[in-house]
Formats: C-alpha cells, structure tokens, sequence
C-alpha cells in the first residue's frame, strides 16, 4: 500500500521521515493484530447439583439375647449392638435422617440412637416402628458419620423367637 | 474425618448420578436412603435365684404337756425365676438323704400367674421335688417357708441342708 519510492519534488530527508512515520504505523498495527491472537476468554460454569448419600457400614447386624446379665425375677432382658455406622454426604440445606423398619408386627422391640455424629445432633432414642422417625437432625450440608446403636428388649411373657427388620434410613427435609 | 467420609461416599454418589446405581458389596445404599437388615433372636432362658446363702433354724422351746419339742419355721429366704420359656417347674432337692430332724419347705405368696405352690414339702431325702408348677413365660417371686421339727428322741445336735432349687421342663 505504501511503496517506499522517492516521489519527485521530496528530498531526502523528507522521504525518510516520511517512511519512518509508515514504519511506525505499521509496526503498532502489526504489534495489534498479534495481541489479538494470542489472547481469548470463554464462560466456565459450574453447576453443582443437589448431592444426598447416605450408606450404612454393614448391611446385616445380628442380636441374640442369650442370657448374659439376665437375672432371676427380672422381667426385662435386653440386647445392644454399636457395630455399624451411618455415613451420609449431603449439599442441601435444612436436612434430616430418619429411620424406620419395614416389620409392622414385633414381638420384640427395637430402639435406636445415633451415637456421636460427626455432624448434626442425635434425636432422643426411639422405639422402631413403620412410621419414620427422627435419628439424626441438622445434617444439612455436611459429611459425616455417626454410630447405629440398637438395643433389643423383650419380656419373658413374649417367649421366644426372632423378628427380622429392614431398617431404612432416609434423608428429608426438616 | 469429615474429608474422609466424603471420600468413601464419593464414588457411590457418582456412581448413582451417572447411573442411578449403588456398587455392589456389603452395605446397601440409594440416593437418599440406606437399608439394613437387622434381626433380633431371643433364645429360652430360665433364670432362678434366691436372696439369702444361709438360714438357720432353732429348736429351743417345747409343749410340756405334748411332750414334744415346738416347730420353728423361718420365712426370710425368698427365690426368685424368670422364664421365657412354657411348661416350667421349680424343683428343690436337698443334700441330706438321711436327716435326724424334720425340715419342710413350702412357696407361700407365689406372685399370681407366676406358678402354683405345692403343699408342704417334707426333706426327708435327697429326691428331687415338685416345689412350684406351671411356670410358663412368667417372672416370679416368692418366700421360702421352712419349718423344722424333732421328736425327744431325736436328741441334740445340728444338721447342716444344701438346698438346691432348679427351675426345668416340666
């Protein structure tokens, strides 16, 4: 676009201020068009979706009430089992964990309580039934873990025998 | 601890949101439940104890005009039981198979439906006897009656019993 020829009527020195000028022109809008390339940006979005585990340790605990520390003329025998735990992980707020079993008709009882959780307070213990109740409050928004503890009672009227349990532990909104 | 949680619970979340599945192994869990299985088995348990190791009796009076020396009778033992189990009795058996003295025995303020006392018992042997019956599912409480008596003939001295209660099948 600009050939650096001698035009009639310049001299010299002209002419080379006159190119000096192109040469700086030219050279910022080179300088330009290489920033251009080598400079981007782009949108990085993050979405993080509602995340609610929760898993027990083991997935069976057994009890037997066999005789140990029952006395004579003493009518309730009971059993306790601390050998599970409970983890959960959860991003939501203003969540619970409740817990229920799935044996409507017992001829024995069964309590739970959580046992030092790692996060959230431990509801009073409760005699498990199919209605759910409360095992562990405030667990919104945090990981942790807390011990299952189970205590069997029965009664020398109810005799013997064995009740099974499907024990769930469901996460919900307080 | 709070990091370690996390990170065992990492791969099951990812998993079930990826896939809707939890890995399999020992331990059940989904998205915002866990189950366990958990069974509770009571065994049949007989249970029987009494709250005093030794009683003793003395004879130390008698009716002149009887001629025979007055029976003392003792009621501070007590024995108690508990059974889970049906169809149970409580015996009793004494060590001495050939007393100089009379001792018997009988349950008085049986706890109701807790069993049936027997009539007086006599430890003239060391057979093993009926002392409580039909004792099924049932916690009980009662006192131990003993009444000692002896004829003039039977002289002075001390006799020591073992007496032993075992609750079993009837």
């Amino acid at each position: 676009m600009l050939a650096p020829t001698v035009q009639p009527g310049l001299t010299f020195p002209s002419f080379t201020r006159s190119l000096m000028v192109l040469l700086l022109l030219g050279g910022t809008h080179l300088f330009e068009m290489v920033q251009a390339q080598t400079t981007g940006n782009h949108t990085v979005t993050i979405t993080v979706a509602t995340i609610t585990a929760v898993q027990v340790s083991s997935g069976s605990v057994s009890m037997s009430i066999t005789g140990a520390g029952v006395a004579a003329g003493q009518d309730l025998m009971t059993v306790s089992d601390q050998s599970t735990n409970l983890l959960w992980g959860i991003n939501s707020a203003n969540r619970k964990i409740t817990v229920s079993t799935s044996l409507g008709s017992q001829t024995f009882s069964l309590r739970v309580v959580a046992i030092s959780p790692t996060q959230g307070i431990a509801a009073p213990e409760v005699t498990l039934s199919t209605v759910a109740n409360d095992f562990l409050l405030s667990v919104g928004r945090s990981s942790g873990s807390c011990g299952i503890g189970y205590t069997g009672l029965a009664l020398a009227s109810q005799g013997t025998g064995s009740d099974s349990h499907s024990i769930t532990f469901t996460v919900q909104s307080e | 601890m709070q990091r370690t949680n996390i990170l065992k619970l990492l791969p099951a979340a990812v998993l079930f949101a990826l896939f809707g599945v939890m890995p399999p192994g020992t331990a059940k869990a989904q998205g915002i439940i866990a189950q366990q299985t958990v069974t509770l088995e009571v065994l049949e348990l007989n249970k029987i104890g009494i709250n005093r190791n030794a009683l003793t009796l003395i004879i130390q009076e008698a009716d002149v005009q009887a001629g025979v020396p007055l029976p003392v009778t003792n009621s501070d033992g007590a024995l108690f039981w508990m059974t889970n189990g049906e169809n149970k009795k409580i015996t009793v058996a004494s060590s001495n198979a050939a007393p100089r003295f009379n001792l018997t025995l009988m349950a008085v303020d049986v706890e109701q439906s807790a069993g049936l006392s027997l009539p007086e018992i006599p430890l003239n042997d060391a057979q093993t006897k009926d002392f409580i019956i039909g004792v099924t599912r049932a916690v009980g409480r009662c006192q131990i009656r003993y009444t000692a008596s002896t004829q003039v003939s039977a002289g002075t001295g001390r006799e020591t019993y073992v007496i032993t209660y075992t609750i079993t099948g009837s």
